[in-house]
């Protein structure tokens, strides 16, 4: 156990090295899972490559240049080592090498990822604290019946709907202002909404990319990121506030309160920034859910991202770049976690002592 | 001594508790909706949904067409019936994958705990790694897209889940007097497990249960969407809305009622996750 003379920070070291050391083993096993899968599982992948029809030797010749032909272990190590050094192999699609096309779809999935993250987290803490100060009220029914619904929402049928009321909905709005009726006049007061969307002129799909300037880049994804915050908004709202409410109940809020502060301060100056422990965990958590939802997503709205990568090249049996990709997803998955795990540390002085 | 009287969980009175709670009961009657509708469908749908009748395509919801029709003038509320039991069934199966090898892997390392249980737990790390959707397209693209494999895919992902809830709910237990009672009365761990964890910690997995059952549509949906679940002509939510993706602008009531039969029956199980979370669990709902 603890050793008496052992300094706090020591322990807290510890801790850290402790996690880094796990995240390395999970990292490790995750390769090995990964080449398995890859190498073991779907039997011959020059086989597959070259479909049934082709004759023995055409296949043997294609495993020739894969390098199918050498022993399994040269060939996780070859392969792991080309990871780590960036050199990831050769897309047998599109004849290039991997690393340049991973670091073209970089280019698009993590700014979609990071707009995504902050849309979340900004729609749903305000509207956590907001139901937590109403706790028991109509109003924090309300908010988490809202916050139920959009846990219920599968983000492909959310971004398909985006993409109609952003985009088509505007155009079909001016044809039914000109028949009239009851439609028509629906449209005609809602009019300055459908010019607004219209001038914004948003995408429906594609990524021009960023050499052709910020501004349609940044509109390209606008619609994307908020289809993939939605869930992750509702769910977050939801553990901010249970996470709140849970604080509250606390001794020391109590006291704060009894000290006469008003009740907003102490949500923001106490309660907030110990609500938020948890709060950070779930995150971590999600950022695996998020990886998920732009497989999905960036399929809808036909944007070269990782995840649209990864789904083209498992359906064109590019195994090198599945094998590169998913590697690289999970490894940023690990990290992620670990990051989360070591603020966690920071954020909580409680769990510098050993349990 | 501990015997049958510790295994005393309140279900005399839980189906009532349960009914009085309004979050399950809404929820109840969103998924019985679903399942009475997907149920119904074996005998009896409005039209037959491999009927194709071109002159129909894309009507608008009518007393004719109920939910109008598709880009084929196939009925969309056959359709969405008949897509339910795919729906049910694919989550279903895949919820008790993940119960009939999560929960014995989870209480075994509970158990044993040592080697045994840091083996697995790091097992469950390197799988939790994985976004689930990605490691099911992995599957479906490997071994052939299909309802089968979609559930398999899911079903995997439902393991580790499993095991975490029922080891950290065997953990909690095992230091217990009950159980050291029922140890001192001379039975193994396997009789203890079965007589005293599991009964003891059903109301978890319960819980879990419906939640998992959830995220199951949600991820059939995906996979049918990105044409890796059930292949046509069975209707599918998810394929039903890619179809529809492609004929919002003259047909946008087609992606409508899809859609809204997914949230109606993932709403409706999550309200009933959370309303039995409160009456299963006094103690966790008391202090929310």
């Amino acid at each position: 156990m603890c050793l008496p003379f052992l300094h706090e920070e020591a322990k807290m070291i510890g801790f850290i090295v402790s996690r880094i050391v796990l995240a390395a083993i999970t990292l490790l096993l995750a390769s090995l899972v990964v080449f398995a899968v890859m190498n073991v599982l779907p039997g011959d992948a020059a086989r597959l490559m070259m479909g049934i029809s082709a004759s023995e030797e055409a296949v043997q010749a294609m495993r020739d240049q894969m390098g199918l032909n050498a022993p399994l272990l040269t060939r996780y190590f070859q392969w792991l080592l080309g990871f780590i050094s960036g050199d990831m192999g050769r897309s047998y699609t599109y004849s290039v090498p991997v690393s340049e096309l991973v670091s073209g779809a970089i280019s698009v999935s993590l700014p979609l990822a990071i707009m995504a993250l902050f849309l979340s987290t900004f729609i749903a803490i305000p509207f956590g604290l907001y139901a937590a100060s109403r706790h028991g009220k109509t109003a924090d029914t309300v908010s988490m019946g809202i916050a139920q619904i959009g846990i219920a929402i599968p983000n492909f049928w959310f971004a398909i709907l985006l993409v109609y009321a952003f985009v088509l909905l505007p155009f079909q709005a001016q044809a039914w202002i000109s028949q009239g009726g009851f439609w028509g006049g629906l449209a005609t007061l809602l009019s300055p909404i459908f010019n607004f969307f219209q001038w914004l002129k948003l995408p429906a799909g594609g990524f021009p990319g960023w050499e052709g300037g910020f501004t349609p880049a940044l509109k390209a994804l606008i619609l994307p990121s908020i289809a993939l915050a939605l869930p992750q908004a509702a769910i977050l709202a939801r553990v901010t506030r249970s996470a709140l409410l849970e604080v509250l109940g606390e001794d020391y809020i109590r006291t704060a309160r009894a000290k006469g502060l008003p009740r907003n301060l102490v949500i923001r100056r106490h309660a907030l920034r110990n609500a938020m422990i948890p709060v950070l965990t779930i995150l971590g958590l999600q950022f695996s859910f998020l990886l998920s939802g732009t497989i999905i997503i960036e399929n809808v709205f036909y944007l070269q991202g990782l995840g649209r990568m990864v789904f083209q090249a498992i359906t064109q049996r590019d195994l090198i770049v599945v094998q590169s990709v998913v590697m690289l997803l999970v490894a940023a998955v690990i990290l992620v976690n670990l990051i989360v795990d070591l603020l966690y540390v920071i954020a909580d002085p409680r769990l510098r002592r050993p349990a | 001594m501990a015997d049958s009287k510790t295994r005393k969980l309140p279900t005399p009175g839980i189906i009532s508790l349960a009914i009085r709670n309004p979050a399950f009961l809404t929820g109840l009657i969103l998924s019985l909706f679903i399942f009475a509708g997907g149920l119904v469908s074996f005998f009896w749908t409005p039209y037959d949904v491999s009927l194709v009748t071109i002159s129909e395509r894309l009507k608008t919801p009518s007393f004719v067409y109920w939910l109008g029709t598709d880009h084929f003038g196939r009925d969309i509320l056959s359709m969405i019936m008949v897509g339910a039991r795919n729906s049910i069934a694919v989550a279903c199966v895949a919820v008790g994958i993940g119960l009939l090898i999560g929960i014995p892997l989870g209480c075994w390392a509970a158990a044993r705990g040592g080697l045994i249980d840091t083996v697995l737990m790091r097992g469950n790390d390197v799988v939790f790694a994985f976004p689930a959707l990605l490691s099911a397209v992995m599957i479906t693209a490997i071994f052939g897209p299909g309802a089968v494999n979609a559930i398999i895919a899911i079903g995997i992902f439902n393991i580790p889940v499993f095991a975490r809830v029922a080891r950290a709910g065997a953990m909690a237990l095992w230091p217990r007097d009950f159980i050291l009672a029922a140890r001192a009365a001379g039975k193994n761990r396997i009789q203890i497990t079965l007589e005293h964890i599991l009964p003891n910690m059903a109301h978890l997995l319960i819980v879990q249960g419906t939640i998992q059952f959830s995220l199951g549509i949600l991820a059939e949906a995906g996979l049918s969407y990105l044409g890796l679940g059930a292949q046509p002509p069975a209707p599918s939510w998810g394929r039903m809305l890619a179809e529809a993706q492609t004929m919002m602008a003259i047909g946008p009531h087609t992606a409508l009622f899809p859609g809204l039969a997914i949230v109606i029956s993932v709403l409706g199980l999550n309200l009933m996750g959370d309303g039995l979370r409160d009456v299963l669990d006094p103690k966790l709902s008391r202090a929310k």
